[in-house]
């Protein structure tokens, strides 16, 4: 089955929103998740490392060394994850599997990237996901094979490739995802030509902060979201609001402060909605519909262009969602 | 709810089915092994794997060593039938609904088990099929009456399809890879002598139908549970002997090499192990190519193997 192995470093509030939209979105549990993690003196996972005990915690000794370790005591798949990463709805994660079975020509499957997201090459669509040739476009993230944000591979493809090259060179997530890039692009690693994603983005990447100076990630300083400020705030019992953005429509894999949000209310505590009866929903959604005439002139005539939803997405992310549920409603209704 | 899984010395499956319920499968009170006679020395080895889960056996190894010698007779004089067995276990539980699988079977979708005994109940709904052969959405489908959607966006669907032959009731009853209401499971067991009759189940099934109009029956969208064909479970039917295949051969390899720890029960997940995955095994065994070939040609060949490779 699958082996999700998370890196997160000086951020334990925003890991623990990566784990408890995991959880809660794709049903995976604590047993097949292992976190290699570090921090600055002053910052402590030990909360976490408490509440979550089933997890398998590793406080990082030597970053390559550890990592190599996990990688070859893992399951057939493997799920990378960065403590910068929030889930925003549900997930077949069974049905990434079966792509990657089934589809050899398939390297790895992306849980950021779906047709919300801008830039799309030409997508083949199947049934329960979408396939591209990544060695055939320039657009940014859909070329871009490897990476350790949100992304499942097959064990054996990440054997073969840590196989092949110097794996003490890789001193943090930054340094793995990048000189494997590297060395794919430049022809040194041979991959498959192909990746999958679901129809739309899983999850997102919040670029609230940033952890190491090796890579100069450019990263969204306009509110107090520093990882000492949320440090303070994780230490005040607060949590990353990740459900406030389901189901959001983002039109980039990184987003801004702007999907940022903390709750008093403890994510781990959710219940997934029960079984429900789908006309019922059906009626809900019609009630959905009585709101202003001009927001449902614009959503029955599709005329949410790129530009607007960029411009409602900046003004409230939120409004977007509602827009997104309704436009989904209506083409079931119809 | 507990889940109950029939298993009759396949070790190397039997692995692979609990991990698939462990990944996939919430809100259960017990896993519980319906042993018919796996090996000591494989049992002991699964207990050490998972330590959690319960295991009633009907018999020790000794009665697949009886069957592979061509006792079988004698087997079912010291140890029953293991249709006897299962409907004896499973009497004992105490909730109204269960979920049986076989160790050839595993789990691909998450399956929240509160979920479905709420919509049963709610449906007064005696069975839902999370596994089937054939489907033909074009004709089945319209005999959907009432859907409910799960969280992972999959759904079950309460279904009233018209019941007219013995061959219709298997669009309400399926041997196993289903939620039961224990009195359903236990009408249509009760009459049952050998564990591979599946007649008498259908026409009980069948019966049932006709007492009991105030009950309904249900299915998943889609199959929440693949079954795989690596080697039949009987020994003693016209597939295996037909085509001169000794499927304890296979068997054999495969319950050796799990124990050695030289086959990945998980491998080729969600799939059924692949042929070249198990013919590779199978020549580290030094299986003869006339064997290979006889097995590879059961395997793949629709004529000789009924059950064919779809279903995955």
């Amino acid at each position: 089955m699958v082996s999700v192995i998370i890196f997160s470093k000086d951020r334990p509030l925003q890991l623990e929103g990566y784990l408890t939209s995991l959880m809660f979105y794709s049903g995976i549990r604590e047993e097949n998740i292992h976190i290699l993690y570090t921090s600055i003196p002053g910052i402590s996972y030990e909360i976490l490392v408490e509440k979550y005990k089933r997890i398998n915690w590793i406080n990082e000794s030597s970053y390559s060394a550890d990592l190599n370790r996990l990688i070859r005591a893992s399951e057939n798949y493997i799920m990378f994850g960065c403590d910068d990463v929030f889930f925003i709805e549900t997930m077949n994660i069974n049905h990434a599997f079966e792509a990657l079975e089934q589809d050899k020509s398939i390297f790895s499957f992306h849980l950021r990237l779906g047709l919300n997201i801008e830039n799309r090459p030409q997508l083949e669509q199947h049934p329960k996901y979408l396939k591209w040739n990544w060695t055939q476009t320039n657009s940014m993230h859909w070329n871009y094979p490897w990476e350790v944000s949100a992304a499942i591979y097959r064990k054996s493809d990440v054997l073969s490739i840590i196989d092949r090259i110097d794996f003490s060179l890789m001193k943090s997530p930054n340094y793995f995802e990048d000189l494997i890039v590297k060395g794919v692009r430049e022809r040194e690693i041979a991959i498959q030509p192909n990746l999958a994603s679901f129809y739309k983005g899983k999850a997102l990447t919040l670029t609230v902060n940033r952890v190491q100076e090796d890579y100069k990630n450019p990263f969204d300083q306009t509110d107090s979201t520093s990882v000492e400020d949320l440090y303070n705030e994780y230490l005040a019992n607060k949590f990353l609001d990740w459900r406030k953005f389901e189901n959001s429509l983002n039109t980039y894999i990184h987003v801004n402060s702007s999907y940022f949000s903390l709750t008093n209310e403890d994510p781990a505590n959710y219940k997934r909605p029960t079984a429900i009866l789908a006309e019922h929903e059906q009626e809900a959604n019609l009630k959905l519909l009585e709101m202003g005439f001009c927001l449902k002139w614009i959503i029955f005539r599709n005329r949410l262009t790129r530009r607007l939803i960029r411009l409602v997405n900046l003004i409230s992310p939120s409004l977007l969602l509602e827009i997104r549920r309704i436009r989904k409603k209506i083409r079931e209704i119809r | 709810m507990n889940i109950y899984i029939k298993t009759f010395n396949r070790p190397f499956y039997l692995e692979r089915c609990i991990r698939s319920v462990l990944f996939n499968v919430r809100n259960y009170d017990k896993i519980i092994i319906l042993d018919d006679g796996t090996k000591e020395e494989y049992k002991h080895k699964l207990i050490q794997l998972f330590p959690e889960i319960s295991w009633v056996a009907n018999s020790d190894g000794g009665k697949y060593d009886l069957i592979r010698s061509g006792n079988s007779k004698r087997a079912k004089e010291l140890y029953g039938d293991p249709a006897s067995f299962w409907l004896r276990e499973i009497s004992k539980d105490p909730n109204d609904y269960f979920l049986l699988i076989e160790d050839d079977t595993w789990f691909v979708h998450m399956i929240d088990l509160k979920d479905f005994e709420s919509v049963l109940v709610n449906e007064n709904s005696v069975i839902c099929k999370l596994f089937w052969g054939e489907y033909n959405p074009l004709e089945e489908d319209k005999y959907i009456v009432r859907k409910y959607k799960l969280w992972n966006d999959l759904f079950i669907h309460r279904i009233n399809p018209p019941i007219q032959s013995v061959e219709d009731a298997y669009k309400i009853y399926i041997v196993a890879m289903a939620i039961f209401r224990k009195d359903y499971y236990e009408n249509a067991l009760k009459k049952v002598n050998h564990f591979a009759d599946e007649t008498t189940q259908i026409t009980e099934s069948l019966d049932y139908y006709h007492r009991k109009p105030e009950v309904s029956y249900c299915k998943t969208s889609e199959r929440f549970i693949y079954q795989g064909w690596a080697t039949s479970v009987r020994h003693d039917d016209a597939i295996t002997i037909d085509v001169g295949i000794n499927s304890f051969d296979f068997v054999d390899i495969l319950n050796d090499a799990w124990f050695s720890g030289a086959l990945d029960v998980m491998a080729n997940y969600p799939y059924d192990f692949n042929m070249d995955y198990l013919v590779n095994l199978f020549k580290g065994y030094k299986l003869s190519a006339e064997k290979l070939k006889v097995y590879v040609d059961w395997r793949t060949t629709p004529q000789l193997n009924p059950t064919t490779l779809y279903y995955n």
